[in-house]
């Protein structure tokens, strides 16, 4: 009997025990993780939490301490220039030369490139009403954002590594450049991994989310399995807590806080002994709520308490 | 063709600075011209001996290492200083071969700043009726050893740009090698194989610690 089954496409990102120092400190510690092929991945974190060295690292514009990374199923550290042209990158800021026009900028790039899509090129610039004879320095933070997007995909890159594509720009701009990016990127099916610290931007198009804290990868799981695995438990009573009450540590509680008469308490992958530990506080009722994805990140970034990691299988679950 | 383009934009970007250089070069060429527009010396140096004098022999190489050593950073400050580092090292094409177009370019524009007016000013003084003094084509390899030498200084300069290390500790240290070499090849008109062949040295030696910069530093 023949086995007729299909290969499993190797994943478009292979992360292995990245690691960079800086002055001694550790800014990204031992980041592991795998984006499969054709997946939106959204890489989360506080400002300084690391994400943007560790996509630096990924590009090859910082070299780690330790560790490894492959693109496209190729070693970082040696990237050919024919594999370098399968991979589109936006650097943080967009980065352009800005004495250059639009129409300059695309005189520069294009000619690095085999293969070139300008008709693409020029639907996007249209879409975004972007005139060619203007320089980029004249243009907004969101317009120069629209330039570096139409610039990386015109070469039709089967990977985009995005660094907080949306950073400096207003909410209307980013919302709008968010929704064009995944329209005109993935409509072919593209692996996409951006950087962002707003989580609306994050959790309106990517499938998985990877969450960095303090150069840690915390998270790495579907936007869904996060939202459902960080809970907050909300522990009533008839007297003011004020800090009276305190909830026993525990495996899976990342924070708690005391309201009035209330005591809230996030838990990740809420269980029967977090149930029994707020049981025997003999609070009045217990209410557990659902979060949304920016509440959740909320919590689980800024409590104090050493954040609890939440993995699950990722091919797995992206299947 | 990406080569054509970098070029391009390198020479945009240095064009402030190639200017700047290329009129002081041409006034200076003037002077010896006997046309002293900014009547700086207040006396024409038509008289002198034609590249066997001060303006050529410390005048000219001083302005020539300033446009070099101001060429090689902003190549590489203005880089870092708008973070386009990210974008350029990103094009498919290997980093040594987009510095190699960087340091062709660079040292293409200072040799023209250099070279092209004093060409002009060799063919005027070697016309004859033109200067009192003799002309000889010997007398101009001390100037052109010292344009040979402005690749170190340009060199260290590019070095120093790229480096993110302290100012006041090993990033400087490039450009001291590079001045020192260069006042130590120009100086004399003694050894001219000798210095050509050092400065060659030099240079081997810089475009190797630039290509390996390149791969080891931190462009973040």
């Amino acid at each position: 009997m023949t086995d007729l089954a299909q290969p499993v496409p190797s994943p478009a990102i292979q992360v292995q025990g990245l690691t960079k120092y800086y002055d001694g400190k550790a800014v990204v510690n031992n980041v592991s993780f795998q984006i499969p092929t054709g997946c939106v991945f959204g890489f989360l974190g506080c400002n300084g939490a690391g994400k943007s060295t560790t996509t630096k690292m990924l590009m090859g514009m910082v070299v780690p301490d330790a560790g490894s990374a492959k693109l496209l199923g190729h070693d970082v550290s040696s990237l050919d220039p024919q594999v370098r042209e399968r991979i589109a990158y936006i650097a943080e800021g967009h980065p352009l030369y800005s004495w250059m026009s639009i129409r300059e900028a695309i005189r520069f790039t294009k000619p690095f490139y085999k293969k070139w899509n300008q008709e693409l090129l020029e639907q996007v610039l249209e879409h975004f009403g972007l005139p060619l004879t203007r320089k980029i320095r004249r243009l907004s933070k969101g317009q120069q954002a629209q330039v570096s997007l139409a610039l990386a995909i015109a070469p039709q890159p089967e990977l985009l590594i995005l660094d907080d594509p949306t950073l400096g720009l207003d909410t209307v701009v980013r919302r709008e450049f968010l929704e064009s990016m995944i329209q005109i990127i993935q409509r072919e099916g593209r692996t996409i991994m951006f950087s962002s610290h707003i989580l609306g931007d994050v959790e309106r198009v990517a499938d998985r989310i990877g969450i960095m804290v303090d150069g840690r990868l915390q998270v790495d799981c579907t936007t869904e399995e996060f939202k459902q695995s960080v809970s907050k438990l909300v522990l009533e009573f008839d007297r003011p807590v004020n800090g009276s009450i305190v909830f026993p540590e525990c495996k899976g509680v990342v924070g708690s806080r005391s309201i009035l008469n209330q005591l809230e308490v996030i838990v990740v992958n809420l269980n029967d002994e977090h149930r029994l530990l707020a049981e025997r506080l003999e609070p009045k009722q217990i209410e557990t709520e659902s979060m949304n994805l920016e509440d959740s990140f909320l919590e689980y970034t800024r409590t104090n308490r050493k954040s609890v990691p939440v993995f699950v299988d990722q091919l797995k679950s992206h299947s | 063709m990406w080569p054509i383009t970098l070029a391009y934009k390198e020479f945009r970007q240095l064009l402030p600075i190639q200017i700047v250089g290329f009129i002081l070069v041409l006034l200076t060429v003037f002077s010896m011209c006997g046309i002293n527009i900014l009547s700086i010396s207040g006396r024409s140096q038509a008289t002198e001996i034609p590249f066997y004098n001060d303006t050529t022999a410390q005048l000219l190489p001083m302005i020539g290492a300033i446009v070099a050593g101001l060429t090689g950073y902003w190549q590489t400050i203005s880089e870092s200083m708008r973070g386009t580092w990210l974008f350029l090292w990103h094009r498919p094409v290997s980093r040594v071969r987009i510095t190699a177009v960087k340091l062709i370019s660079g040292l293409g524009l200072i040799w023209l700043v250099m070279v092209l007016p004093m060409l002009i000013y060799a063919l005027w003084a070697g016309s004859s009726g033109n200067i009192a003094a003799p002309f000889l084509w010997e007398n101009t390899l001390m100037y052109w050893k010292s344009c040979f030498g402005l690749s170190m200084i340009y060199l260290s300069c590019y070095l120093s740009g790229l480096r993110r290390a302290r100012w006041y500790g090993t990033r400087l240290l490039p450009v001291l090698m590079g001045v020192s070499a260069f006042l130590l090849t120009t100086t004399t008109d003694q050894f001219l194989l000798l210095s050509l062949l050092f400065i060659i040295v030099i240079d081997v030696v810089l475009i190797a610690a630039i290509t390996t910069q390149c791969h080891l530093e931190d462009f973040s």
